[in-house]
């Protein structure tokens, strides 16, 4: 028999000062000590599944703006019907980047194919469909590697239901080594910043308490690793147990208002996965995102919205629409055959405007938070993209990448660029993308300049210099 | 309202994408999927002798003598003469012996270090401190990947964040207990001496063998009770409660705990041998999914684990314990993917009573089935294919073709025996591979070759094209068929459509058909089975000659393998998976089975090659 008991009231019901020690975390709001330091740089990647609703076929142009070039908010504004124009609030904050496409083509599927090179740029590990990895690294674990203490994780988060089909896509500590990412935001804010409290005296005797058991543990790691049989798979195993617990260690003192801390740990656990509440899972997460690039607890995250082929049935104007898996084949279908899917092209461009609407609240998130200097935004990088470049095809030509912030003003803003000559139907593949971001938050190569050869070693090395301030 | 078809070549190849997550390996028509018939392991590699299917384990099977049922093996009555068994890694016990014999190949790499699964880590905490119920306290950790077994051990690891959530629930746990003398008082040892350090060595002792799985060496039993004995100091109070709580909290926390840790690593040949608390914690969270209990702990003080015989004479009497149900239950639903089963939606205008709903019912009928049969009965696994009865209430019965007089409560009801034969010819299994209007030949296939023959099955290329619409006059068995004609002998023709079109007398939901598209259902087919040509008409003939094949037995041998093992057993251990095909097949109850598998090389022995995969 399982008792579910909530932790908080598991806890609760027990009484006592002492009892209560586990749950006090000593928070306080951000102050001068907690500030990140002014050169923090950091990336954030907000995915979308199955493409978007950009020219195509019969489908006319939905998504990008009419002219390369300047962003202006009366230019984006006056691009009625593309996604992008609801983004005209952060015109001079934005930098659009057409002509980009993934390499590979291996997995037997478009959605692993893509989704694995996303952010890895490297190839599936064969053709396993639904089983696929990516053998290499993603830009998220390299920007962390590269810029926090050895062992460091990138901030790994999740909306919507699983269903065990590409459940966990974007996220790779390294060749076919997928990283889980959490879906449950009341999960990740109290990993990230513990639970609000007042109470510093309880929290310092629970420090030292803490201490205590994690250098008896923290020994034991060691005695464990000193160990000269163990295979390279068990010793790496074993470094990420022991990192994790001088992560865990390392504690900076931000949190959200109360009233929001209360809203998310007061969604149940068994809805948190919920399609139809995927929209507050995605605000939750993304306040949490920001929060922690303001606090400095991380340089680079993930978001990802839906599964492999997100089979979300998002609400349009009140009406809850078909999987928008079925509505990117424009039938009702998963496969490629069924029945017609009305005016499926505007719905498909509906859901690229609410995700529009999610990257917005990012941004209104990060431009919130502010510094000496100016705002959290300017400070990173944050990325709207997908795993698709567009709905019936499911093709990667001409991903839809929609960059915020200049990560220090080493990144173009302001502008709709064009990586390659998309009306030549030429493309640079995703790789040069990527490094281009590792970049502009401070990544190098092994040569000491700026990041210019992740993913793939096939693939072309290389920067998108249009990208380039 | 026409059907519209896109012409992509993306979409296909991962049509069903809702789960279950095997079914997007699908459509195979590529060339060179050779590896359908037999071949669930390939080349013996290095395993001595030969261990040709269906043959004996005579030569580096590592011999399960249960029951003398180890034909040729060498190992009968083997002593110990072999074993390490002064010292060991870390002082508390070495490695059984080798049974004597030739039995230098056999096992592959695994890790040393297994962590707890979440559900583990449920079990063990509820019986390590002794709580009347689980506490639930894993349900907010930090999620591990899905794999096609929870016991698979490669992906699981301690992050940050889970890292984060053990030392949340340790922390509760350790307070709940020790703050209540009553819950206390179940984890002191009997004849606790009054005053300290006495009393924080002999709980340390005592509480530490059964969180580790073993006795602490001098080292740790230092570092524990000094940390008791600033337990006053840390949390105030009285000093035992004070001194329990920090010792609880920190083992909790513990890589000794949350770990399943190997330390043997004196080889023997090509194997190291478990320790006998190493092969007590397999035993037990492979048979009971928990630590090993005060009892199988003094049987490995007494070095009773360090024969075949006495692995398996202990495993016997574990399996009469309830215990082992729940991990008979678990293989067999992941096998099948019952929790997938009601997960495919379908059309509501064609099926409007197949709702969500139905998912919980589909899956307990399912789950009844296979407990009614392996552990009720005793039955074997090649019932689950041909039994004719199930469990239906109100809302699945009508699509059982019965008459709607049952209520909500599920009840045992016969089958026509000429529609339906086991759990592929059930609700569950046909919709899950059922299409949203139509049969879905092409998946059944795929599953049944995929999960119950071990048939590797590839994704098609990208120069696959589009599904044509259905067409007047035309099954869907002819549709699929023009449409994967060109396949050829490696792909659908030979392995997927033969078993997919057994299954066209039921329709999208699984309800029985004999009409399609206004033409007679055509489910005969010709399929290869154990190399040999078979012919059948309909589902209820293939799944009797499935369960007659040894292919059947070795792919279900394999995945057990892989289940206890926590990894896909290697081309060295073929004998092994030989045996379980070979004792299965002969229609031995689930329980014995698994007393069998612990008798194996693979299970009491390591690789001696600690090279990563």
């Amino acid at each position: 028999m399982i008792v579910s008991i909530n932790r908080r009231f598991f806890l609760s019901g027990l009484g006592g000062v002492l009892v209560g020690l586990p749950l006090l975390e000593g928070l306080r709001p951000r102050n001068a000590e907690a500030a990140p330091p002014p050169d923090f740089r950091f990336a954030i990647f907000m995915r979308q599944a199955n493409g978007v609703a950009q020219k195509q076929g019969t489908e006319v142009e939905r998504f990008w703006p009419t002219n390369l070039g300047a962003l202006t908010k009366a230019s984006m504004a006056a691009d009625v019907g593309r996604a992008t124009s609801d983004l005209a609030d952060y015109a001079d904050k934005l930098l659009l980047v057409r002509g980009c496409k993934y390499n590979f083509s291996t997995s037997g599927c478009g959605h692993a194919d893509g989704g694995l090179q996303c952010l890895t740029a490297a190839k599936p590990d064969g053709p396993n469909s639904n089983k696929a990895l990516a053998m290499g690294e993603s830009i998220d674990n390299r920007i962390v590697r590269a810029l926090e203490p050895a062992g460091s994780e990138p901030l790994t988060l999740y909306a919507g239901p699983k269903s065990g089909y590409l459940d966990d896509i974007l996220s790779y500590r390294g060749p076919k080594d997928r990283r889980t990412a959490e879906g449950n935001p009341a999960n990740a804010y109290r990993r990230l910043f513990g639970v609000p409290d007042t109470n510093t005296d309880a929290a310092t005797k629970l420090a030292l308490q803490r201490k205590s058991v994690n250098d008896l543990v923290r020994g034991e790691m060691q005695t464990l690793m000193s160990k000269p049989q163990l295979s390279s798979s068990d010793r790496d195993r074993l470094n990420l147990h022991f990192q994790s617990i001088r992560d865990l260690e390392v504690t900076m003192q931000c949190q959200l208002p109360k009233m929001r801390y209360d809203e998310i740990v007061g969604v149940p656990a068994n809805q948190v996965s919920s399609g139809a509440n995927i929209e507050k899972i995605v605000a939750m997460q993304l306040d949490i995102i920001a929060l922690a690039m303001n606090c400095g607890k991380s340089r680079c995250a993930t978001l990802q919205i839906g599964n492999g082929n997100d089979q979300t049935q998002y609400v349009i104007n009140g009406v809850t629409q078909e999987r928008f898996h079925f509505i990117s084949h424009r039938i009702n279908s998963d496969g490629s055959s069924g029945d017609p899917i009305p005016n499926a092209d505007m719905k498909h461009h509906e859901i690229d405007r609410k995700f529009a609407g999610f990257f917005k609240y990012l941004l209104d998130k990060l431009t919130m938070y502010t510094t000496p200097t100016g705002t959290v935004l300017d400070q990173g990088v944050a990325v709207w993209l997908n795993d698709l470049s567009s709905g019936p095809p499911h093709g990667s030509n001409n991903l839809p990448y929609v960059c915020a912030g200049s990560a220090g003003g080493f990144l173009k803003t302001g502008q709709y660029v064009e990586a390659a000559a998309v009306a030549s139907n030429k493309y640079v593949t995703n790789n040069k993308f990527l490094s281009t971001i590792g970049a502009a938050v401070g990544v190098k190569n092994a040569a000491g300049a700026p990041l210019d050869d992740f993913g793939d070693p096939s693939l072309e090395k290389g920067l998108v210099p249009q990208m380039l301030a | 309202m026409r059907r519209r078809v896109y012409p992509t070549v993306r979409l296909d190849a991962c049509q069903r994408l809702t789960p279950p997550a095997w079914t997007a390996l699908v459509l195979v028509l590529s060339t060179g999927v050779a590896a359908c018939s037999g071949g669930v392991i390939g080349d013996s590699g290095r395993n001595n002798g030969s261990n040709g299917r269906g043959g004996s384990t005579s030569g580096g099977v590592g011999g399960s003598n249960a029951g003398g049922s180890n034909a040729g093996g060498s190992n009968a009555g083997g002593s110990n003469a072999g074993g390490s068994n002064t010292g060991g890694s870390s002082g508390v016990g070495g490695a059984g012996g080798a049974g004597g014999g030739t039995l230098a190949n056999g096992v592959g790499w695994s890790t040393r270090y297994p962590r707890l699964t979440h559900v583990q880590w449920e079990n063990t905490t509820r019986d390590l401190l002794r709580l009347d119920a689980l506490s639930g306290l894993s349900s907010t950790f930090a999620p591990d990947p899905v794999t096609r077994f929870d016991t698979s051990s490669a992906d699981r690891k301690v992050s940050a964040a889970l890292f984060a959530d053990y030392q949340e629930v340790a922390e509760q746990l350790a307070a709940t207990v020790t703050h209540d003398a009553a819950k206390l008082g179940r984890i002191l040892p009997p004849g606790l001496p009054a005053a300290d350090p006495a009393r924080a060595q002999a709980f340390v002792s005592a509480f530490g063998k059964r969180a580790f799985r073993r006795p602490l060496t001098p080292d740790e039993t230092t570092s524990y009770v000094a940390l008791f004995q600033q337990g006053v100091t840390l949390l105030g109070g009285d000093a035992l409660v004070s001194g329990a709580e920090m010792v609880v909290r920190t083992m909790l926390q513990s890589p000794n705990f949350l770990y399943r840790i190997e330390s043997s690593v004196q080889p023997q040949g090509d194997v190291i041998w478990l320790s006998s608390y190493e092969t007590a914690t397999r035993l037990s969270y492979t048979l009971w999914n928990t630590m090993p209990s005060d009892e199988l702990l003094a049987a490995a003080d007494a070095r009773e684990l360090d024969t075949p015989e006495g692995v398996t004479r202990w495993a016997g009497r574990m399996t009469t314990n309830p215990l082992v149900e729940g991990t008979i239950r678990t293989f067999h639903e992941q096998l099948l993917r019952v929790s997938s089963f009601g997960s495919v939606a379908k059309d509501p205008k064609r099926f409007p009573n197949f709702t969500p709903a139905l998912g919980p019912v589909l899956q307990n009928e399912a789950r009844m089935f296979i407990e009614q049969l392996l552990v009720k009965q005793g039955a074997g696994i090649g019932d689950v294919l041909t039994s004719t009865f199930t469990f239906v209430n109100d809302q699945t019965a009508p699509l059982y073709g019965l008459m709607p007089q049952y209520g909500t409560t599920m009840t045992r009801v016969e089958l026509n025996p000429a529609q339906r034969a086991g759990i592929l010819t059930q609700i569950g299994f046909l919709s899950t591979n059922g299409g949203l209007t139509q049969s879905d030949p092409i998946h059944r296939g795929v599953a049944v070759n995929f999960n119950l023959l071990c048939n590797e099955v590839h994704p098609p290329p990208d120069t696959v094209p589009p599904l044509p619409a259905e067409m007047p006059g035309q099954t869907n068995r002819q549709r699929i068929d023009t449409h994967t004609k060109a396949c050829g002998v490696g792909c659908h023709n030979t392995i997927i459509n033969p078993v997919g079109f057994a299954f066209e007398h039921y329709d999208a939901v699984g309800g029985w058909r004999d009409v399609d598209n206004t033409l007679p259902v055509d489910a005969k087919a010709t399929f290869t089975l154990d190399g040999n040509t078979v012919t059948y008409d309909g589902a209820v003939e293939l799944a009797k000659l499935i369960a007659q094949s040894r292919q059947f037995y070795n792919c279900y041998a394999k995945n057990w393998l892989e289940y206890v093992l926590g990894r896909t057993p290697v081309a060295a251990e073929e004998a092994s998976v030989d045996r379980v095909a070979t004792t299965s097949k002969g229609g031995t109850p689930t329980r014995q089975l698994l007393v069998d598998m612990t008798g194996l090389l693979p299970f009491r022995a390591r690789s001696a090659t600690e090279v990563s995969p």
